[in-house]
Order: structure tokens, then sequence, then C-alpha cells
């Protein structure tokens, strides 16, 4: 039950991390990981734990002046969670 | 008048013997990939989150499905007395288990699962071991001894499904006849005490928030329960009829969960566009 609540959890927070990242591409072409902090209102320094994180399993690209992209994968994932979400809540489970 | 086996395994033998194989084929077949889909989404859900209670019921679906394959081979084999008795029993287990691993992941969901997904903003600056201690708090020490019993219920039903078969069953070289047609009528029974639990966890979800797709997932199961009865019924009255409803509403109750696996595909990508939107 533990685990589950940790790992619950964090796909919440990939997810709305993802989301903030993709809402500041689509209105300024590019994202800037003070404007996804805004988004995602988390702490600077927990965002760029999650950065890390998010780029070690390849859903997210950082280039040399510190912009954000999401890769294919994150994308992806994006779509999962929000089919899971969307499943859990129709069967009601 | 035509006198019918009073002690009838397969219901499908009612259709009579020529149309009876392709029918049954036909409707195990579609029954079979409409539970094996639901399985395999259920299994891609699981294995995409990780949360434990939702791998019964992938397990049930698969479950499910195989029952229907020998539902099929049990006819297939119905002039044979040594496989005819042993395929129909593996049926009746594999429904009955499938079924109650679906009952279990409803009992050991999350009930408050959009509560610990939508983190507040003080909460997600919190250290997050600190907020599993909170939660783990919360998850007072009565809950826990509950949730065991119930779960100890649960084992114990579906370990008893098997064990009194096999001891009463088999205790002769070849299956009980006369008795494996009760222990038919005794699943059915348990198969809809069984959707019966379901559907009061959905009426009880649908209670404390309502969602109109969760209304089709209530449809489903009454449905699925609304075969077993008809299979009941078919028991008592030799009519084809009821078994053909049964079938009926069994293959309308798989079809509206296949609905709502690409209804969640589908609006998967409306709700990420009207979230990003909202910001």
């Amino acid at each position: 039950m533990r685990q589950d609540r940790r790992h619950r959890h964090k796909l919440q927070l990939f997810f709305e991390i993802l989301c903030a990242i993709e809402e500041d591409r689509t209105s300024n072409g590019l994202a800037k990981p003070t404007h996804v902090q805004h988004f995602s209102r988390l702490s600077y320094d927990k965002l760029m734990n999650h950065f890390t994180e998010l780029e070690m399993k390849g859903m997210i690209y950082r280039d040399d002046n510190g912009l954000i992209s999401i890769t294919i994968r994150g994308q992806k994932y994006i779509k999962q969670y929000s089919e899971l979400i969307t499943f859990i809540d129709n069967v009601s489970l | 008048m035509v006198f019918h086996d009073p002690n009838m395994l397969n219901p499908f033998v009612l259709f009579g013997s020529h149309h009876s194989a392709v029918f049954c084929l036909l409707t195990s077949a579609i029954s079979a990939s409409l539970a094996f889909t639901v399985s395999w989404s259920f299994y891609r859900s699981y294995r995409f989150s990780g949360l434990s209670y939702l791998i019964a019921i992938p397990i049930g679906f698969a479950f499910l499905g195989l029952s229907f394959i020998f539902e099929y081979f049990s006819l297939i084999y119905r002039f044979n007395e040594f496989l005819y008795p042993e395929l129909f029993w593996i049926q009746l287990i594999l429904q009955s288990n499938g079924l109650a691993l679906i009952a279990i992941s409803y009992r050991f969901k999350v009930s408050n699962y959009n509560d610990i997904l939508s983190v507040s903003e003080q909460e997600q600056d919190l250290d997050t071991d600190a907020q599993l201690g909170r939660h783990n708090f919360r998850f007072s020490l009565s809950n826990k001894l509950r949730k065991t019993i119930t779960g100890g219920l649960f084992v114990g039903i579906i370990l008893m499904t098997v064990i009194i078969p096999i001891s009463d069953l088999t205790l002769s070289p070849y299956f009980d006849y006369a008795k494996l047609a009760d222990l038919a009528v005794y699943m059915t029974i348990f198969n809809m005490i069984i959707l019966g639990y379901i559907l009061r966890n959905v009426v009880l979800s649908l209670a404390e928030k309502f969602h109109p797709k969760v209304v089709l997932t209530l449809a489903s199961f009454a449905l699925l329960w609304l075969a077993e009865f008809f299979v009941l019924v078919t028991y008592y009255t030799y009519s084809s009829s009821y078994l053909f409803l049964s079938i009926l509403t069994r293959l309308t109750g798989l079809f509206i969960f296949i609905y709502l696996i690409y209804y969640a595909k589908f609006y998967a990508l409306k709700r990420i566009i009207s979230r990003i939107e909202a910001r």
C-alpha cells in the first residue's frame, strides 16, 4: 500500500509537469523551467529533481540553455496516464 | 415429448446436436476474445501504474476468457465420458475464480483515489515520506484488520471452489456426473453473489460521485449477473430461449466493457487538450 501511494503520487506529478511543459511550449514556442514551475506549482529544487528523473527516463530533453522539450516517450506517457485515469474512473476502480 | 437429461452439464446441448457446436463455437469465440481484450487492457493499466490491486482484474478476465474456451471444448467432447465432466469442471472453476478475482480488485481499490491524486500546493512541497507517514496514520489498524479478514474470506471462497469439488467429486475414479450437475447450479449461484458484491461496490461509488460512464459499468456487471441468472433458469426449465437470453446478455455486458476501453482511449486526448487549455 505504501509503495502504491508513493508510485501514484509520482505518476500524477510527472503528468502535471509534462502538461506544464507542453502548455508553455504551445503558448511560447519553448518551455522555460521557471514557467513550468509556475504552472506545476512546485518548489524549484523539487522541480529540478523531477526534471533530472524525467530526463533519465527519456521523457524530456533539456538543451544547453536549460530549455525543455518533451520527447515522444513523454508524449506517450501523457496519453497513457490520461487513458488510465479515464478508464479507472469509468469502471469505478 | 422431449426428455432432458436431469443432470445436464453444458446447457448448449439444448440447441440440438446439429446447431449447438457451431453456435457454441461462435459465442464462445466472441466471448473469449472480448474477455481477453478487456484483460489485456487492464493489464496495460496495471503495468503502467504499478497499482497492485489492479492485477486481479486482468487475471480475472483472462480466467473468464479461458472458461469460455473450455465451455466450447466441453461441448465438443460431450460424448467422451472421461473428458466431458473434467472440461466442464475446469470451465466452472475458471469462471467462478475469474469473477472472484474481479471482485477482489473492487474490494481492495483505494476508496479516495482522486483525493490522493489531487495533490495540493502545500502537499507537493512537503517531503514525500512525511506525507506517507500521515497517510499511513490515517489508514487505521481496524481498517487494515477488516481488509485482512475480508481478503482472507475471498481467498477461502476461491480455494473452496477448487478443494470441495476435488475431494467430493473425484473420490471415485471418475467425476460424479450428478454431483457435478448440482455443483454447476451452486457455482452459478456463487457467481451471482460475487457479481452482486461487485454491483454493490459500483452502486456505492456511483452514489458517492455520479459519473455517467460508471452507469455503463454498472449496466455491464448487471448484464453479467442476468446472464448467470438465465443460466440458472435454464438448468431448471431446460429452455433454450433462456440460454439464448443468457448468451445475449453476457455478450452485451462484455461489449460494454470494450466500449469503455475505447472510450477511454479517445477521451484521453480530449482530456489532455482541455487540461492544457484550462491553464
